[in-house]
């Protein structure tokens, strides 16, 4: 699809230059494009530094191409910008090391992140991806969440964890494709233990 | 149930996470197999904050404290009071501690299991607050002892009843820095107080004899209800040779008099 042909999601109509407000525009690696404004921007250190790297005037940002954000997906992207745009203006919050770190999860991104979790995973790698501080720790405290006074068998489910004998089996597989003749080995060898040898040489 | 591929966030996120779950939380995910253990093992010690202690009281478990706030999962032997809240003022500061107890008729040997777990997970558990009101001191005492014979620092709140087991405590446990003592230890009683420790607190110290005082090597001291009357902050901030000193080597002195 061509940038041309490309839909263009406004995240927030405040953000359309009415006051000649700086606003720029970003395309997800599925061609959506996306204009947010300067302030918004701000929440990403990422985007931030990358636009000010570019030096771009209004414009620039007209008659050049939309910014493409190669690994992040429209879908996404646009929940990245709706949270950027909603906590534009708002200070970026430093981690002052308290353990358990105490993060509040505000209405809005409760709504926001009140999708799927195939979604909040991609939010979240696009969170760190971006730098986004704020959107990275109500992300992370909502997958902190999910954990609560679960029991082990619980967690695994939840997380996806892989059992031991998971583990040993993939790790098994995994040295099989490396070396085919692993496993024929690995057979000799505990053929060789029934057996009663000591040693395998 | 509705659920996310946790370990293939970034290594980065995973630590985040880490530092918004609660304590008990990692140690449930670190007994999910045996890859969590070394993904928690390896992301705790990255965060430095974490203040583990074994909580011995009339439950027995672990907990950890964060400030004045801590949280404590024990394991108890009486039905009910699933979870309770504890606040009380120690050096003007109001502090606060959550527990939750999980009943079991084996409290001892869930208390060892959850040790050897948090040892193997933490490392040494650097305190040990042992309220002797309990009917398992001394095996507590013979298991600490095999697991861990060195806590940084240890608060032990006397039974009457049991004396000789403080005594058998501080002979097969060792205090590093911060000992402290508390409530009513009988006059009479001869406690085999441990010399080297680096702060010594006592609540009551009219056991304490003055000979026992002066063979003390801490570098501060700070006695209640002492009997010592004869002593004065000047007296000892002086170090008037004649007292024969070693008391020397205490930077502070602190003696509460009875009134």
């Amino acid at each position: 699809m061509s940038v041309e042909n490309a839909p263009v999601v406004d995240v927030d109509e405040a953000a359309i230059p009415v006051e000649k407000k700086m606003y720029y525009r970003f395309e997800s690696n599925d061609k959506k494009e996306f204009r947010v404004s300067e302030l918004a921007i701000q929440q990403s250190e990422t985007l931030n530094r990358l636009v000010e790297a570019m030096g771009y005037t209004s414009e620039d940002v007209e008659n050049k191409p939309a910014i493409a954000i190669e690994n992040i997906d429209g879908k996404t992207l646009k929940l990245v910008f709706q949270w950027c745009e909603h906590h534009k203006g708002e200070a970026i919050p430093v981690d002052d090391g308290s353990v358990p770190k105490i993060v509040e999860i505000p209405e809005f991104d409760a709504k926001l992140m009140d999708i799927d979790n195939g979604l909040l995973f991609k939010l979240i790698w696009a969170a760190d991806y971006l730098n986004i501080v704020q959107l990275l720790n109500v992300s992370c405290k909502k997958v902190a969440n999910m954990a609560q006074g679960k029991t082990p068998a619980q967690l695994r489910r939840v997380y996806l964890l892989p059992s031991d004998e998971e583990d040993e089996a993939a790790k098994r597989a995994a040295q099989e494709a490396q070396d085919p003749r692993a496993r024929e080995v690995e057979e000799e060898f505990e053929e060789r233990k029934r057996q009663g040898g000591n040693s395998f040489f | 149930m509705n659920s996310i591929p946790f370990l293939r966030l970034p290594f980065l996120v995973i630590q985040e996470v880490f530092s918004m779950m609660s304590l008990f939380d990692i140690i449930r995910l670190a007994r999910a197999s045996k890859r969590t253990k070394r993904i928690v093992k390896t992301v705790i010690n990255t965060i430095k904050e974490y203040h583990i202690e074994v909580y011995i009281a009339d439950d027995y478990g672990i907990g950890f404290k964060n400030g004045t706030s801590g949280r404590y999962y024990v394991y108890t032997s009486k039905r009910g009071h699933e979870y309770s809240t504890v606040g009380k003022f120690i050096d003007h500061e109001f502090s606060i501690s959550f527990f939750k107890r999980k009943f079991t008729y084996h409290k001892l040997d869930a208390f060892k299991k959850i040790f050897n777990f948090c040892q193997d997970l933490f490392g040494d558990i650097p305190s040990l607050p042992l309220d002797m009101n309990n009917d398992d001191n001394k095996l507590i005492i013979d298991y600490l002892k095999t697991k861990q014979e060195n806590f940084d620092s240890c608060e032990v709140y006397i039974n009457k009843q049991k004396n000789d087991e403080i005594n058998y405590f501080f002979e097969n446990i060792k205090v590093a820095k911060n000992l402290g003592i508390y409530y009513d230890i009988p006059e009479n009683f001869e406690m085999n107080l441990p010399e080297n420790v680096e702060k010594l607190f006592v609540y009551d110290s009219k056991f304490l004899q003055l000979e026992q005082l002066l063979a003390l090597k801490s570098k501060q001291i700070v006695l209640n209800s002492t009997n010592f009357f004869f002593f004065q902050k000047t007296y000892i901030y002086s170090n008037d040779c004649s007292l024969d000193i070693p008391l020397k080597l205490c930077s502070s002195f602190y003696a509460y008099f009875n009134s």
